[in-house]
């Protein structure tokens, strides 16, 4: 049954929740909701379940409900798992299909409970008192529950909140293949996200109250995700067969923010300042550059670290006949840029990606103008990711780097003792040595009084 | 050695199988059968022993061949005694089965029927007919102060009703405008108490006691028709209010619609509990410790839990009464004072001797 979630909006009081958040959850696929605490995860569940009053509106192959309260093919399972009723674990799975009970519990409903206490491994608690079992013992006596009425629609708040690594895991890997026989749609949110981006085939990130992205696994869990949406540092690392694994590593500094990092890939409410005010102040050293460029049209021009936009945004504005991309690291910035140039972007002139210039995800040959504003301090690989914006370069294209300097041969030996952050701090003369070795021919501009810098090259 | 495989394979083949639920089942109608003949037993006692000196074998022939005894002694034992016999198992029952609802709806192991103000305010509905006399109500004679105790324990509801129609009917809304009713009524008793005559004020503390004596042939059958309608009603939902036993939103996550639910619960036991009140006044502990003692026996299922509080209810109430002819040694002790004096040692046996804890 497909699950279409139309605008939703929920406010406790005078306080929003949630707005606007739509998203499709599909038959035979897990969909996982992720976000930090207090995103709105829960409440979204709530109002999918009708159990909270809210704006918007759910459809179930395409019909709202019009009754309140969760449907007959449906089964909801809230995250807190406590329970003192003296029920035994039998009775609680069977109250799973209370809206369908007779007086007299018919052997068919008997069996059912019984399968589905087998099919989770706690048969052997059947005649325990509910009470008395352990927390990850009754997450699995609620699951039970929510399975025994087979389900069209699942939904699931933290399945796993209570549970030990293996059973995370094992637990998860057995709801993603019951969605799979059964055809259900399953909607919950997880915490742990090594469990969601191994087991969901759709992930909707909830972020400050609304949907932040949705996608596939591969396409939500990215390290700028964890920094914007969980204010983590992490590494995705990609294993041989290709798939993605998830490293975390450590909290951002909120306190003692590293200016540094915000730079190299913008993040958060913060993040969003600092693009506003590159966007700014970058603007005199991107007029000054872009008239060191020849006047004749490029057909299509790419800018590396766009960050907010404004530089191919001017470059757009110079050739009116181009075609632009624009790729950045930060999900923050991409987001940033692209409604900065929405109009651009509805002109279809430009594309706004979200890539690392060490690998970008251009063919060969794709530009004849590559552009890039203070970034290439950032570039993991300086030498290699020059060869790398080469390759995606028309030959006789145009590379144009600019940045403001404020390196010379004086304080470049402290500067390169005080470089914690393994930033690219080169003199002129050794970026144009590098930008030579990657197949360039160049030639230098520099605005002494601004300390502007420009270098140009052209693709041998 | 090979027994013993062989057994164990047995065991594993009947672990396979699954719990078996109806054997389960059928070990707890098979309790509940034993409990409603006690509670037969029971009766038949209460109706034999007497406060008099009235032979109970006196009783059994009357019962046996009622021609062979005098008119009095007919009137004594099919008007006085079996009424009696009949309202005790009749109220037991329906304050085992309000209490028991009460439990579940309010979530709490403390609730009684009491718990909401029903008995503050017929204990002033009493109080103030006998007081007041009620003026142009006299002409309802010996019912006045049954109707007057019936009509404010039923306002009393209506004020809670009232309340959580506005607020919702969540345990809490209730349990706290329940709490300010009982203050409010207990303050207007006592009111009538200190305006009271002498006679009047022994009434009225005799009445809060709670007494069986006033059964006759026109009030059991009221009360015997209201139990077995509200009986039936309530049964019907017995699956939802064992769900609802999971916590309210549980409940609600399987579908159920657990105000509504509480709603018309507390609608249907505060008509029985008032009814009953009415009657024999308000006779305590049976409607906190009934439901107890059947849970301890059957858990928490209501199809099981209700009736079973019902016999249970039964059951002390009947006990109780016997209690009060015998060691009165001529005069019938107040029963209200009986039950809790019966009822607790039991109560305490069993939380004592029952190894796990008492659930709410």
């Amino acid at each position: 049954m497909k699950v279409h979630v139309n605008g939703i909006g929920f406010s406790y009081g005078k306080t929003p929740v949630l707005r606007n958040v739509s998203f499709d959850a599909l038959p035979g696929q897990v969909t996982t909701i992720v976000g930090p605490n207090g995103a709105g995860k829960t409440t979204l569940l709530n109002c999918i379940a009708d159990l909270f009053r809210h704006e918007g509106t759910v459809e179930f192959n395409g019909e709202v409900m019009e009754k309140r309260g969760i449907p007959k093919f449906m089964s909801y399972m809230e995250q807190n798992t406590d329970c003192e009723a003296d029920l035994n674990v039998f009775e609680v799975v069977l109250l799973g299909m209370v809206q369908s009970l007779s007086f007299y519990v018919s052997p068919e409903d008997v069996a059912k409970v019984n399968d589905v206490l087998r099919l989770l491994g706690i048969s052997q608690y059947a005649d325990r008192k509910i009470g008395e079992l352990s927390g990850g013992q009754r997450q699995l006596v609620f699951i039970a529950q929510a399975l025994v009425k087979d389900p069209k629609v699942l939904i699931m708040d933290e399945p796993t909140s209570a549970l030990d690594l293996y059973h995370q895991f094992n637990l998860i890997k057995f709801i993603s293949k019951i969605t799979k026989e059964r055809g259900c749609t399953t909607i919950m949110t997880l915490h742990h996200l090594d469990v969601a981006l191994k087991y969901s085939d759709r992930v909707v990130v909830i972020a400050n109250n609304t949907v932040w992205g949705e996608g596939t696994p591969g396409e939500m869990f990215t390290e700028s995700m964890l920094a914007d949406v969980y204010r983590m540092k992490a590494n995705i690392i990609l294993d041989e067969k290709g798939d993605k694994h998830l490293q975390v590593l450590e909290p951002i500094d909120e306190t003692n923010s590293d200016t540094t990092d915000q730079c190299k890939a913008p993040h958060g409410e913060e993040g969003k300042d600092v693009i506003r005010s590159m966007n700014d102040h970058h603007r005199p050293q991107i007029e000054w550059g872009i008239a060191n460029l020849p006047e004749s049209s490029p057909k299509r021009i790419l800018d590396i670290g766009c960050g907010g936009g404004v530089f191919i945004r001017y470059m757009l504005d110079k050739y009116p006949e181009s075609v632009g991309d624009a790729i950045d690291i930060s999900e923050t910035s991409v987001k940033y840029c692209r409604e900065f140039n929405s109009g651009l972007i509805d002109d279809k002139r430009l594309q706004v990606t979200l890539g690392n210039v060490s690998h970008m995800p251009y063919g060969d040959g794709t530009f004849d103008m590559v552009v890039s504003n203070a970034s290439y301090f950032f570039w993991d690989d300086l030498g290699n990711d020059l060869k790398e914006v080469a390759r995606v370069m028309t030959n006789s294209g145009i590379l144009c780097l600019t940045a403001r300097r404020s390196i010379d041969k004086d304080n470049i030996e402290t500067m390169r003792s005080e470089n914690e952050h393994g930033m690219n701090i080169l003199l002129d003369s050794e970026l144009m040595d590098m930008v030579e070795r990657a197949g360039f021919d160049t030639a230098c501009f520099v605005e002494p009084s601004e300390n502007y810098l420009a270098i140009i090259g052209r693709k041998r | 050695m090979g027994l013993t495989e062989k057994k164990e394979i047995v065991e594993n083949a009947a672990g396979n199988t699954g719990f078996d639920y109806n054997r389960y089942s059928a070990k707890k109608y098979m309790i509940m059968t034993l409990g409603l003949v006690a509670c037969i037993v029971f009766f038949f006692l209460d109706v034999v022993f007497s406060s008099t000196y009235i032979n109970p074998m006196q009783i059994i022939s009357t019962i046996i061949d009622p021609d062979s005894v005098s008119n009095a002694m007919k009137v004594v034992v099919f008007d006085i005694k079996i009424p009696q016999g009949l309202m005790a198992l009749i109220c037991g029952a329906s304050f085992g089965l309000a209490g028991a609802i009460m439990q579940t709806m309010l979530n709490n192991p403390l609730a009684s029927p009491y718990t909401l103000g029903i008995s503050a305010g017929a204990g002033f509905g009493a109080a103030f007919a006998m007081v007041t006399g009620l003026g142009g109500l006299a002409v309802l004679g010996s019912a006045l102060v049954p109707f007057s105790a019936f009509f404010f324990s039923l306002l009393a509801c209506g004020g809670i009703f009232l309340v959580a129609r506005i607020k919702g009917f969540s345990a809490d809304i209730m349990v706290l405008a329940g709490i300010g009713l009982v203050f409010f009524f207990q303050a207007l008793q006592a009111l009538m108490q200190y305006l009271a005559s002498p006679e009047a004020l022994q009434g009225i503390v005799f009445w809060t006691f709670g007494s069986l004596q006033g059964s006759d042939w026109t009030n059991v059958p009221i009360v015997c028709v209201m139990f077995l309608l509200i009986f039936i009603i309530i049964y019907r939902k017995s699956w939802v209010l064992t769900a609802m036993k999971l916590g309210d939103n549980k409940a609600a996550a399987l579908g159920i619609d657990t105000n509504k639910i509480r709603k018309w619960m507390f609608v249907g036991i505060s008509l029985l509990t008032a009814t009953c009140v009415a009657f024999v006044g308000c006779i305590g502990f049976i409607g906190i410790v009934g439901p107890h003692v059947a849970r301890m026996i059957l858990g928490e299922d209501q199809r099981f839990l209700l009736p079973m509080s019902c016999i249970c209810g039964a059951a002390i109430l009947t006990v109780a009464d016997v209690a009060s002819k015998v060691i009165g040694n001529g005069i019938v002790f107040p029963i209200g004072i009986l039950t809790a004096l019966v009822g607790v040692p039991f109560f305490f046996y069993l939380l004592l001797t029952r190894k796990k804890k008492v659930t709410s």
